[in-house]
């Protein structure tokens, strides 16, 4: 397990990071969102021993996490690297080597692992005849080829199409069911909501959400309505408690100030009867995180 | 394998696949190849040359065709008259011929020969000529043997080379201090060209894990610590196989072609004198070991591997200043050479020259190799701090400062 407690950087004037503490278990998918600059590569630095931090600690099951734990690290930096004049084989066996897996186990592993994401070329081929998706997915194997138990991924999904993002998604999810404990950096909500157990939002090295993915939606109430109904604009807007209407088309998005407000929606959206759709939910994660980044900037 | 061997293996591997490492090593090789292959087609080409000797005096004629020719000329004894040696010049059959006319006691010598044939060195035709006619000379005179030997026994003229130890004379070998200079000047070249490369090389080396951004996946999986010493131990493996291709090439090159060279006539291995050949050895190693732990902190710095050039751009310059401080030394002993060659950066060029020339005493000598070894130290202290702090750190502002800093 893994446990952050209490971290604080600072470069300068500017704080980097600022009070952050989670855990995260064997088995659990973490989900690390925030803008650009908002300290998430900083805590990728800080866990992996790489930036001592100001104060505070991390921990790999009770004791310091420190760089002789590193073999049992996957780590995917946000800029991708490789050996240009490496054959795929090559650039994994080094990478796998440098993690303490022998060459003959990697050479063993690879053909299910090109499988698993598809690679189009052969072990043979030079990575700088690849193309750029997969040389990502070269780099995604040459992370997780070594069976790591603590995987560290700083943006998987950027210039991933959706299909190789739903591979590596899967991939993701394999690892997790191995019982690695991983996070992973996105700004595409999207694949934060369908794979993390747990979420955690920063902005500007403060932690603004941090908790199961579930209870942070949640926590905001059931404040949001998709309707199709006889209801127009105006008379939704007239109803107490509705702060928004956005037309969609047939649809309504509505945004109520409380969840009981629904309540009073649905009974005059049905007072002829049936209505096509009504759908009450929490804000979705992506309405949450542009919510969060206004407030910061206001 | 440790992880430490394992990118010490990585390291050459792919050093041992770039062009220009490979084309660096086989250098020495091709240029004692090419060496050999010049001496081997101008020792076919050119045969001895076929001559004729024609005289009147058929006794100054026999003396002469059974003159020593010392493998110079090869002297055809059937062509006994002028017209036919010149019947086989035309046929190009002999290389040319001598006629040489012995009347009135004047001995007048004319070699013809065709423009198109092989050359004949004259000097030992002429000394052949000259010995006999002193012979016939003496001989008209009544001279005895003893007394013509006497005659011409030249005076005695010898070089002894001494050189001062702290006002002591020491005797020098024959010869020697010309080959400690000719030794120390090749010595010389080669610290300051492998300086440059390998510390390029290496620089290269970490500023484009820097640049392509793989370092962030290696630190993450090895110490930096323990990335640097296996960067600089690889390199010193790379130097070490190059120090050998160039060593062996070298030994071969003296060993089989040096008597054809003329700067190399009179070099012989066996008069190399183990003392200068340790402390070139030490100057050489610890040397390029400074340069290439210096250049592995500079390549650390830089965000990119184009920035390279720029960030190394202060040590080539001392490099090139200290290779040319070296021509000074050998005439001059001034008091800035002297100080120059116990500064490490400076003394791996100037210290050599000095003690070959006998500016230098031993002692002094190891003096300066203790300085560089302990300059050695502390870069190697320092780099690693550098590349522990800047391997990761992506900002331009750093190189400026740190080296606005250095040159303040």
């Amino acid at each position: 397990m893994l446990e952050v407690k209490h971290l604080n950087k600072r470069f300068g004037d500017m704080v980097a990071v600022n009070d952050e503490s989670f855990t995260l278990k064997e088995g659990e998918i973490l989900g690390l969102i925030g803008q650009n600059g908002a300290g998430k590569t900083t805590t990728f630095r800080m866990i992996l021993d790489l930036l001592k931090p100001d104060s505070g600690e991390v921990l790999w099951n009770g004791k310091p996490f420190t760089q002789d734990e590193h073999d049992l690290v996957g780590f995917l930096p946000e800029e991708r690297g490789l050996y240009l004049k490496m054959t795929i084989e090559q650039q994994v066996v080094y990478f796998a080597e440098l993690r303490g897996q022998k060459p003959a186990v990697t050479k063993q592993k690879l053909d299910s692992w090109m499988n698993r994401f598809d690679v189009k070329g052969k072990k043979t081929d030079k990575i700088k005849d690849l193309s750029k998706g997969n040389q990502q997915k070269v780099q995604v194997i040459a992370t997780l080829i070594h069976d790591p138990k603590f995987i560290i991924l700083d943006e998987p999904f950027s210039g991933l199409d959706p299909v190789n993002a739903s591979l590596l998604e899967k991939g993701i999810e394999d690892m997790r069911a191995q019982g690695a404990a991983i996070i992973y950096s996105s700004h595409d909500m999207g694949n934060v909501e369908k794979i993390s157990d747990k979420l955690m939002m920063l902005r500007r090295g403060e932690t603004v959400l941090n908790g199961p993915t579930e209870s942070i939606r949640d926590s905001f109430g059931d404040t949001r309505i998709t309707l199709q109904s006889p209801l127009t604009e105006s008379e939704l807007l007239s109803i107490d408690g509705v702060e928004d209407v956005q037309q969609h088309g047939p649809r309504f998005e509505v945004t109520l100030s409380d969840a009981e407000v629904g309540k009073e929606v649905f009974k005059k959206a049905t007072k002829n009867g049936y209505i096509k759709q009504f759908d009450q939910q929490p804000p979705t994660l992506d309405e949450i995180f542009r919510m969060k980044v206004g407030e910061g900037n206001e | 394998m440790s992880k430490f061997w394992v990118i010490v293996r990585q390291v050459i591997v792919k050093n041992f696949k770039t062009p220009t490492y490979i084309v660096m090593l086989l250098t020495p090789v091709i240029a004692m190849l090419g060496i050999g292959l010049f001496i081997f087609i101008s020792n076919q080409t050119s045969q001895t040359p076929k001559i004729a000797i024609v005289s009147e005096n058929q006794a100054f004629r026999t003396a002469l065709v059974h003159a020593k020719t010392n493998g110079d000329y090869k002297v055809k004894t059937n062509l006994d008259t002028e017209n036919k040696a010149e019947a086989a010049l035309s046929k190009e059959k002999i290389d040319g011929y001598l006629v040489v006319d012995t009347k009135n006691n004047d001995i007048k010598a004319t070699y013809k020969t065709r423009t198109n044939g092989n050359d004949l060195d004259k000097s030992n035709l002429k000394n052949s000529i000259n010995g006999i006619k002193t012979q016939l000379s003496a001989s008209k005179l009544g001279l005895s043997n003893k007394q013509l030997k006497e005659l011409f026994t030249p005076a005695t003229f010898e070089t002894k080379s001494v050189s001062y130890t702290n006002g002591k004379q020491k005797a020098q070998k024959n010869n020697q201090q010309a080959i400690n200079l000719i030794l120390a000047n090749i010595v010389t070249v080669l610290i300051y060209i492998f300086m440059l490369n390998y510390a390029s090389m290496i620089a290269q080396e970490i500023a484009t894990e820097k640049g392509s951004k793989i370092m962030e996946i290696l630190v993450s999986s090895v110490k930096p610590r323990i990335q640097f010493f296996a960067k600089v131990t690889a390199m010193f493996v790379l130097i070490l196989i190059q120090v050998a291709i160039t060593a062996l090439s070298a030994f071969i090159g003296v060993k089989y072609f040096g008597q054809s060279i003329s700067m190399l006539k009179g070099l012989n291995l066996n008069e190399l004198q183990p003392s200068i050949v340790l402390i070139l050895a030490l100057f050489f190693i610890l040397g390029v070991m400074l340069y290439t732990i210096v250049a592995a902190g500079l390549g650390a710095l830089v965000a990119r591997s184009d920035q390279v050039g720029q960030a190394i751009s202060p040590l080539s310059m001392i490099a090139l200043a200290a290779y040319a401080a070296s021509f000074i030394a050998m005439n001059s002993n001034s008091i800035l050479v002297k100080i120059g060659s116990f500064v490490p950066f400076v003394s791996q060029s100037l210290m050599p020259v000095r003690y070959a020339i006998g500016n230098a005493t031993t002692s002094e000598a190891y003096i300066s190799i203790v300085l560089l070894a302990i300059a050695v130290g502390f870069s190697l202290w320092g780099a690693v701090r550098l590349y522990e702090k800047h391997v990761l750190d992506y900002s331009d502002k750093k190189l400026w400062r740190f080296n606005f800093k250095r040159s303040k």
